[in-house]
């Protein structure tokens, strides 16, 4: 008699990355120039502020949740 | 558990090579402007406009002369031959060089008329005419300088 078992499966990727294109930061459905600008508001933010950069996404063990990143900071 | 792609945007890790990954930097700036240079060559660039054809671009921010070796290896093995002139250049001053490098078709003083002394970036990135919704209003003002440095004749040091 043939066992058949379950496993489940977790794909991981990048969390603060479009998965559906990636170059699509904003999440607009296009890439455009607005896309590298919208980054470039990010670092030139943390710059003012005298956060270093790169700016680190990783989250705190603690704080696994998304929002928590260091962006997620700068836009408060 | 954080599930990929589900944190709300903006989604800025777009460069996640090895060492770049949950990190936002320049080079998730070029790779996306590289994204666009691509596009543009096949056509499917910002309103359908052709590829740019970037011979140079010179920034003429001081008068020091003394060239600043491009930040990131992938933007300088790009297309884009970038020559800087300016000792004062940040990481980010090189970006908005880059996204106005991919921007431009191929003459910078096209946009000139835009960067004069009342001029903003936001009025010249708008005079490039791929911004619909700009956000560069948000440039810090050595970007705005950077941005005007641009409209300069480097061989001339002259406005043109």
């Amino acid at each position: 008699m043939a066992m058949v078992e379950d496993y489940r499966v977790n794909v991981t990727g990048p969390v603060f990355q479009n998965a559906q294109n990636r170059f699509d930061v904003d999440a607009s459905g296009s890439v455009d120039i607005i896309d590298a600008l919208t980054i470039l508001a990010l670092l030139q933010q943390a710059q003012r502020l005298g956060i270093p950069t790169p700016i680190s996404l990783a989250p705190p063990q603690s704080l696994a949740h998304p929002g928590h990143g260091a962006a997620a900071i700068l836009r408060r | 558990m954080l599930i990929p792609g589900t944190a709300p945007p903006p989604y800025y890790d777009v460069d996640t090579s090895t060492g770049h990954r949950n990190k936002v930097e320049i080079s998730d700036i070029l790779d996306v402007i590289t994204e666009l240079r691509r596009l543009s060559a096949r056509g499917a660039g910002p309103e359908g406009e052709s590829a740019p054809a970037i011979a140079s671009v010179t920034v003429a921010a001081d008068s020091t002369g003394v060239p600043v070796t491009p930040l990131d290896t992938t933007y300088a093995s790009s297309s884009v031959v970038y020559e800087s002139r300016s000792t004062g250049l940040t990481a980010q001053d090189e970006a908005v060089v880059a996204v106005a490098a991919a921007l431009s078709a191929d003459d910078f003083s096209v946009t000139s008329a835009t960067t004069e002394e009342d001029g903003s970036a936001e009025d010249y990135f708008a005079a490039l005419g791929a911004v619909g919704t700009t956000t560069s209003s948000s440039l810090s003002e050595p970007e705005e300088e950077l941005i005007s440095a641009l409209a300069w004749d480097s061989s001339g040091g002259k406005r043109k």
